[in-house]
């Protein structure tokens, strides 16, 4: 290679690095308020949500990530459809208060008023979802960044208890459409839950029976 | 004085009629092996190979609750394991590091199970499941049953004891059964996929309601 074409070569690989750098890092973010009202328009404006997941569970004592597959659907109001295709089937089905759980196995029905554990869980589904959490701020310490294809939203609980079992939660927002499409979920240690929305479609039609517990 | 030495005489008594008649129905139509012949026979645990899988589909049946998720049995060293259960939304329920020598350390436990007795009964299940191999030097018999070629092995423990079946061809136990003075407790049940891959493990309880059920996620 001569003098010239090595020149070039560093300098594409600098205007590379820079692009993956800029698209990667996040900076405090800019609007906060311009951002939240975005969202609370969103919000309104989508009656469903359909999207395939890839969720990666790190935890520190594998080497190798455990990998989950599947399909999420959302429909107004608070109606959710979470198939998991792989490694395993299994079914979780939220509406009308309730909890419907299905394996290859056993099928099973919980009232989610009856459960604070499931009462939790589903506040923090669909707020993550709705962007309702970030209107919580009594219980999470809540820090705003972006960059030029993301918003980020960092939540950090402020009870004891509850950072027992998660020390953070991550969202990130798509910024052309506002949809959630990662959510990390961090415990202590290295391990941490990571759920990337992929091929998401917005206000498709979705049959009620998708949330029917059969 | 003489109330309670009675009172323990009566106890003791008791627990052997209950030991007695438990091991009876265990080793129906079977013939002792003479003490030679346990240097030929044996058992290896199932999870003692570098091959075994690493992840498991787990079912978790507590009284009236049910747990399902993904387990984790990995090997930490050759003295211990970490088991883990996590539920299929990511959620940690217990990450139990487990020794060879009985020893335990409880990374984490979910406040609704985080109960002495349970964790207790969790990790002798699981201790018994990874670990489970009869010692000759500690109180050991064996029998076979010459009508289905099956080898008994007992080891006394403590009031109880533990009986490993297994089939006369196979190095891997294929039931396990601990017994207390009141009677049987635990009862595993492995399933392999070959002579030495596991493939399902069944804990039942016989005074708990508790069932753990484990199913190898084999790589595609």
């Amino acid at each position: 290679m001569n003098k010239s074409a090595t020149y070039t070569f560093c300098f594409v690989l600098t205007l590379l690095a820079c692009r993956v750098s800029a698209q990667t890092s996040f900076m405090p973010m800019g609007d906060i308020e311009g951002f939240k009202n975005k969202l609370v328009t969103m919000s309104e404006s989508t009656q469903t949500i359909v999207s395939d997941f890839i969720q990666e569970k790190n935890l520190s004592v594998l080497s190798e990530k455990i990998i989950s597959k599947g399909q999420f659907f959302f429909k107004k109001e608070n109606n959710i459809r979470w198939e998991y295709t792989e490694p395993t089937q299994y079914l979780i089905i939220i509406s009308n208060n309730q909890l419907f759980t299905r394996d290859e196995k056993n099928q099973k029905l919980y009232d989610i008023q009856s459960n604070k554990m499931f009462q939790e869980m589903n506040r923090f589904i669909s707020g993550c979802i709705q962007g309702e959490l970030l209107k919580n701020d009594e219980d999470y310490a809540i820090a705003y960044f972006e960059n030029n294809r993301q918003y980020f939203v960092k939540l950090v609980p402020r009870a004891e208890k509850m950072k027992e079992m998660l020390n953070e939660v991550q969202i990130f927002f798509d910024k052309n459409d506002l949809t959630v499409s990662g959510l990390k979920m961090v415990e202590s240690g290295d391990d941490y839950t990571k759920i990337d929305f992929i091929n998401k479609q917005l206000n498709v039609e979705v049959p009620l029976e998708k949330f029917s517990f059969k | 004085m003489l109330k309670c030495l009675l009172k323990n005489l009566v106890l003791s008594s008791l627990c052997l009629l209950l030991l007695g008649g438990c091991a009876a129905s265990l080793l129906n139509n079977t013939q002792r092996l003479p003490e030679a012949a346990l240097t030929t026979v044996e058992i290896t645990p199932w999870f003692q190979g570098e091959d075994n899988p690493v992840l498991y589909k787990a079912n978790v049946d507590f009284y009236r609750n049910h747990f399902s998720g993904l387990m984790v049995i990995k090997p930490v060293s050759d003295e211990s394991h970490r088991v883990l259960f996590i539920t299929e939304l990511g959620i940690k329920i217990f990450d139990l590091e487990l020794f060879r020598n009985g020893d335990y350390n409880l990374h984490y436990c979910l406040d609704a199970l985080n109960k002495k007795s349970v964790v207790r009964t969790l990790k002798n299940d699981l201790a018994l499941m990874i670990y489970h191999r009869p010692d000759k030097d500690k109180n050991m018999k064996a029998y076979v049953n010459p009508l289905n070629d099956r080898i008994i092995f007992r080891q006394r423990t403590g009031l109880g004891a533990r009986y490993y079946f297994k089939r006369a061809d196979r190095t891997n136990a294929d039931t396990i059964i601990q017994t207390s003075c009141t009677g049987k407790k635990v009862n595993l049940q492995f399933y392999g996929m070959t002579d030495n891959l596991i493939d399902s493990v069944m804990i039942s309880h016989y005074k708990l309601k508790l069932d753990i059920h484990i199913t190898a996620l084999h790589e595609k």
